[in-house]
């Protein structure tokens, strides 16, 4: 039975705001095995979705839309049903990879506690289990970590751990904010790697919030941009990377500073600040930073359509390729 | 470019999250309450003063007079004293120790606070030991032996009280100071060439506020009971002071016979502290919204 | 662009920071020399435990060496924080290192000590305005601003006391991509009217190979390699800072197409 995700027309918005529109819509499908990744800068309110589909979301927010599992007949469209499904078939990495811990226990106490409490796995089996994925992890046969507690783990360590946490009742997916964000450079890649080797041997979904542009490119198949509260292109990753085709995507590519040739420089960078996803105003969110923004940007917002290999929400990039057919 | 005015939405302005919650907290609850009802404890003995007679007026022909007769609101005592003027006067003294003791070990206990939390060293350890001895004394046995020997005056029981009442003023302060040292913008304040003492005072110290109205509102509840008690026992502030305790010790005595005087004094004392317990409250409720920052 | 006739700024021979903690000792730097010029911009990387911050704190003057010399402006540093030749710092996090509860332009002003009392406020908002804060959010509390507007701050209270040298620790390393740009950008448009000489600490290659003149790596807390940005970068030495080199260039897809298309 296949283990793959699917979201659709995902929206939150604050309680009682009537017909303002907040954050969505969000529609993907995620095919077992796959990595997908959320790229956004603040307020674009990539957490807030990832929340969402913890069940997670903070007070005074309401979400609408669909969850689905894809061995699941039905989807799921309360916060509170996918609340249920922590620790069973949703599993979560946070960015703050101490925050997962009860500094007052043992750090082995606790990777085996989420599984033996909800009755998924015997404690005996648990603890083998999780004894096999510590050294999946890169601890050799975990027993010396079994014992130690949050202050005496690295950041790294601590990361990783959290990750087995996770992944100890095998969820078909794993959402991931920021991960690696509070990582050295060189764990990050290693994280990554973890987390993509589970999903992939394991048929699961990884569905990863992040702004480090490279990491994302390396390591999901899809890709998300938000802005706004909108998602401004979707599609493969590879492909909207080498050819962004919303000017969003093009200008964050552009500003984020990467190695190369030249040295000291003045970086292309997107004049203004950050849209909110609860800003009443018409039109585009992205317009009053656009630089190719016409009268209709400011007065309707665009929506995400196909064109080309990716889905695009911009009103120029629709008008081009409707006037190429 | 419009100020992000949303809760909880990361990049937003940092304290705007802190604002959504709070508002429509502060009006109501603990709060509100607690000072309306020592606003009109207090507007209660003005209004005694004016109307009532004095509390040492003795009128023996009018001895163990009951409520609701003309002249006398809440009755009298065995020896004639009108109780609501007394009872009036009785929430003036009261609260008059409750500010002295409060104001008192709150200077007593932030300057050893934060000398301790600044100095460090030995010195931090000695002030420290200190506050454990002084935590660790009985204060009924000392009350009772001191003031058998201070005798009847309020500034002598003010600072007996508040000698019992500066270390969690101290341990507040200096725990404020030992955190706030390893901020950034004490590093910067250092690196303007701020002394010390003007940063502990200019920058540490004012974010404590709150917490130590929380403290200072629940200390004055509880320095009011033992001002109460030791009057009681014949030995905090006896007439002419006019003490709320003092009077509840008469009533005992005419208990059976005239339940108001013993009655109308306890009540009211129990007010007061219900009072200030519930202001604690709330400004401590409020404390809870402004730093509970949701974390997205 | 080094200028090799400018004067040395800030100047480190053998610098070393050892600290007790229980009954052990850290060594936090050890024996760390380089010299920075006026103007010029020296990038120092290096990961978490790598001294990087300890190395911050002794250039300031927030504490001393254990032993060995450090010199701003032919000072030394730790007699005199809070001097106006001293050097100043940007933190990482921009939230902490401002007083929440003063209004912004005070806590700009807190370095003019020594500038009459009436002059404070029309100096502090001139910063302001050349970092980009409009004058309507002069009087605001940090709590009403975002992180980069939080940064910018920071920068206006470093350079306002005149300082000719500016300490970065990883001052974007909590902003977005395209507010970290606004900030680099902003840094050296500063660099270039004021000219101060400037150390940033960062564990970002890339984002130093934007800023640097010079680029030191440390790795617990010695000096792996030293020397011109432009040689680092093309081929670094130390096999530390090539692997740091490698960890941090993921291959994007379409880099190389990028690159060519913004020259055409």
């Amino acid at each position: 039975m296949s283990r793959g995700l699917s979201v659709c027309d995902l929206t939150i918005s604050r309680k009682g705001a009537g017909t303002e529109l907040g954050i969505g819509p969000i529609s993907f499908e995620a095919e077992a095995g796959s990595v997908v990744g959320i790229v956004g800068e603040s307020g674009s309110g990539k957490t807030l979705t990832l929340r969402a589909v913890m069940g997670l979301l903070p007070p005074g927010f309401e979400m609408r839309g669909e969850v689905r599992f894809a061995e699941d007949a039905h989807p799921l469209r309360e916060d509170q049903a996918l609340r249920a499904e922590l620790g069973r078939r949703l599993g979560v990495v946070l960015q703050d990879p101490f925050s997962a811990f009860d500094p007052l226990k043992s750090v082995g106490a606790q990777i085996t506690e989420g599984v033996t409490r909800r009755g998924i796995l015997p404690r005996d089996k648990a603890r083998q289990r999780a004894g096999m994925l510590l050294a999946q992890m890169g601890f050799p046969l975990g027993e010396n970590i079994v014992g130690l507690f949050r202050h005496q783990l690295s950041g790294g360590m601590a990361q990783r751990i959290a990750i087995a946490m996770a992944v100890m009742p095998n969820p078909a997916v794993l959402l991931a904010d920021e991960p690696t964000s509070s990582l050295d450079a060189s764990l990050r890649i290693e994280v990554l790697e973890l987390l993509r080797d589970y999903v992939r041997t394991n048929d699961a979904v990884l569905v990863m919030v992040s702004h480090d542009l490279g990491l994302i490119a390396r390591y999901c198949e899809q890709l998300m941009v938000m802005y706004g509260g909108r998602v401004v292109e979707r599609g493969s990753a590879r492909i909207l990377l080498d050819n962004p085709q919303h000017p969003y995507t093009q200008a964050l590519l552009a500003c984020a500073p990467h190695l190369g040739i030249e040295g000291r420089r003045e970086l292309p960078s997107i004049q203004g600040s950050a849209a909110s996803p609860f800003d009443p105003r018409p039109g585009c969110r992205f317009a009053p930073r656009c630089p190719f923004a016409v009268d209709l940007c400011r007065r309707e917002e665009p929506v995400l359509t196909d064109a080309g290999d990716a889905s695009v929400a911009c009103h120029l990039v629709h008008r081009s390729s409707t006037l190429d057919v | 470019m419009s100020t992000v005015d949303v809760f909880g939405i990361e990049g937003a302005p940092l304290g705007v999250r802190n604002q959504v919650k709070g508002r429509g907290h502060l009006r109501s609850g603990s709060l509100g309450v607690g000072l309306a009802l020592l606003g009109t404890l207090l507007v209660f003995s003005f209004v005694a003063s004016l109307v009532g007679g004095s509390p040492a007026h003795q009128d023996l022909n009018s001895a163990l007079v009951g409520p609701g007769v003309a002249g006398h609101l809440l009755g009298t005592d065995a020896l004639g004293r009108d109780v609501f003027g007394w009872v009036g006067g009785g929430i003036r003294t009261s609260l008059e120790v409750a500010l002295g003791v409060v104001t008192l070990s709150l200077a007593m206990g932030c300057t050893i606070g934060v000398v301790g939390g600044l100095l460090g060293g030995w010195v931090d350890v000695v002030l420290m030991r200190l506050a454990d001895i002084q935590l660790s004394i009985p204060p009924l046995p000392v009350f009772i032996a001191v003031s058998v020997v201070i005798s009847n005056n309020m500034s002598s029981l003010i600072v007996l009280i508040a000698v019992f009442g500066w270390v969690p003023y101290a341990r507040l302060c200096r725990a404020r100071v030992l955190t706030e040292r390893q901020r950034g913008y004490v590093s910067a304040a250092r690196l303007a060439g701020r002394s010390r003492t003007a940063i502990a005072f200019v920058h540490v110290l004012p974010g404590i506020t709150t917490e130590i109205s929380v403290l200072a509102s629940l200390q004055a509840g509880v320095c009011l009971l033992w001002e109460a008690s030791l009057s009681f026992l014949g030995l905090g502030l006896q007439p002419p002071y006019v003490s709320l305790g003092y009077l509840m010790a008469e009533g005992r005595q005419v208990l059976y016979q005239a339940w108001w005087v013993a009655v109308f004094p306890g009540a009211t004392l129990a007010l007061l502290v219900i009072g200030f317990n519930l202001t604690g409250d709330g400004i401590r409720d409020l404390l809870k919204h402004d730093t509970s920052v949701g974390n997205l | 662009m080094s200028n090799s006739g400018a004067a040395i700024a800030v100047a480190a021979e053998n610098l070393t920071r050892h600290y007790r903690v229980s009954h052990r000792i850290v060594r936090a730097l050890e024996d760390v020399s380089f010299e920075v010029r006026s103007g010029e911009t020296l990038a120092v990387i290096g990961e978490s435990g790598s001294g990087k911050s300890t190395l911050t704190r002794l250039i300031t003057g927030l504490e001393p060496p254990t032993t060995g010399h450090i010199t701003v402006n032919g000072a030394s540093p730790h007699l005199q924080p809070g001097h106006p030749a001293s050097a100043q710092l940007v933190f990482q996090d921009p939230a902490g290192s401002l007083n929440p509860y003063r209004k912004i332009w005070k806590s700009v002003a807190e370095p003019l000590r020594h500038v009459k009392r009436g002059r404070r406020k029309e100096i502090a908002s001139e910063m302001l305005a050349r970092v980009g804060i409009e004058a309507d959010r002069l009087s605001a509390r940090p709590g009403r601003l975002s992180g980069g507007q939080l940064q910018r701050v920071a920068i206006a209270r470093g350079l306002v006391s005149r300082s000719s040298v500016l300490v970065c620790d990883e001052p974007t390393s909590a902003l977005d991509v395209s507010v970290q740009a606004q900030i680099l950008n902003l840094l050296q448009e500063l660099q270039e009217e004021i000219g101060f000489s400037c150390i940033f600490v960062t564990h970002d290659l890339a984002v130093a190979q934007v800023v640097a003149d010079q680029v030191m790596v440390l790795r617990h807390g010695r000096v792996c390699e030293l020397g011109n940005a432009q040689s680092f970068f093309a081929g670094p030495r130390d096999p530390y800072s090539v692997a740091l080199l490698e960890a941090t260039s993921v291959a994007r897809p379409g880099d190389l197409e990028h690159s060519i298309r913004r020259e055409e």
